[in-house]
């Protein structure tokens, strides 16, 4: 049983990682807070049993997965698609150098978004949320030989592109 | 760091082959602002990576979703509980409004009422003689009975008597 504080500062702990994971699936912004709210209000009424589980973290991020897949899925049977946002700090690039790599953070988003979706889940949970490959094995029911050929495959690809976009001098 | 070792971390790397804290390594060697023209690239990946990794949840954290709903149920109970005190109150201050106003006309009713009753009492005891009246014509109804079976036993005898 988890109480209403130690509820608090697991969410607290985790609910970043919820919402870029939604993100990477959703890609939408806006859709991705939604579906942060909808894992986080299942994540309360599940708190009962989160103590119970071997690892709560990787359970939230299973949900959130499930949850994700299961909001495209039923958006794409209503045929409505679901837009690329941009960031929506690029006011704050005053700089240069902040507009340059905000638009290479967008370009990788696109980069990643056009790997397979395993892959880009990976790269997600791997790069960005740094997991180790066990709770990726859970988080994403593969195995972990699995995962790792992805992964390499994921890197490789991203490295090539960014290869090529420098090449373009497309920053 | 020396360069052929981050070269090396980096095969790895790509190959899926580093721990997590050889790519945390990684990850600090490509902040440093000097990189060579040909880690580049790698200095491109890593600094996108960490910057959507900061990416953040603004929302607020829902919270007892449940606990809502009860707070509302206590709301909607109290005004109720109200509701029904007022109500009570208001009808305490109705009797007594009546009892001030009304109580002349309710004794004239009831007065009105008495004087009726009475007469219908009367009315009652006339029918008491009714009553007598009755129970002497029953009387009388005995009486005819009786000469109804003299009546037929005087019959009975003349039938007799012819057929002598």
């Amino acid at each position: 049983m988890m109480s209403e504080k130690e509820y608090l500062i697991f969410v607290n702990a985790i609910k970043n990682k919820i919402f870029r994971f939604s993100k990477r699936i959703l890609v939408s912004t806006a859709e991705a807070e939604d579906a942060t709210q909808d894992v986080l209000i299942k994540l309360w009424k599940l708190r009962k049993r989160l103590d119970d589980l071997n690892s709560p973290e990787a359970f939230a991020m299973t949900l959130t997965k499930n949850h994700c897949l299961d909001r495209l899925k039923s958006s794409q049977a209503q045929n409505l698609r679901i837009t690329h946002n941009n960031f929506q700090d690029r006011r704050a690039g005053s700089l240069q150098r902040q507009i340059e790599i905000n638009d290479t953070v967008k370009q990788l988003d696109k980069l990643i978004q056009q790997l397979p979706k395993k892959q880009g889940l990976i790269i997600q949970l791997r790069d960005i949320e740094c997991y180790e490959f066990a709770e990726i094995s859970i988080i994403l029911d593969m195995k972990e030989t699995a995962i790792r050929v992805a992964l390499s495959r994921a890197r490789k690809t991203l490295r090539d592109q960014i290869i090529q976009l420098h090449r373009h001098g497309i920053k | 760091m020396e360069l052929n070792k981050i070269e090396d971390l980096l095969e790895k790397y790509n190959a899926a082959l580093t721990s997590l804290e050889e790519e945390a390594q990684l990850k600090a060697f490509f902040e440093q602002a000097s990189i060579p023209e040909h880690l580049k690239v790698y200095k491109t990946l890593f600094d996108c990576i960490s910057i959507s990794a900061k990416q953040s949840f603004k929302n607020k954290i829902p919270l007892k979703t449940y606990n809502k709903s009860l707070k509302k149920l206590s709301i909607a109970a109290v005004i109720l509980l109200l509701f029904g005190l007022f109500l009570q109150n208001n009808s305490k201050q109705n009797t007594a409004a009546i009892s001030d106003e009304y109580l002349n006309t309710y004794a004239k009713t009831k007065q009105a009422l008495e004087m009726l009753s009475t007469q219908l009492n009367r009315g009652t005891y006339k029918l008491n003689s009714l009553n007598t009246l009755s129970q002497s014509l029953q009387k009388g109804k005995q009486n005819i009975n009786f000469l109804n079976t003299f009546n037929t036993t005087a019959q009975d005898f003349f039938k007799a008597n012819i057929n002598f």
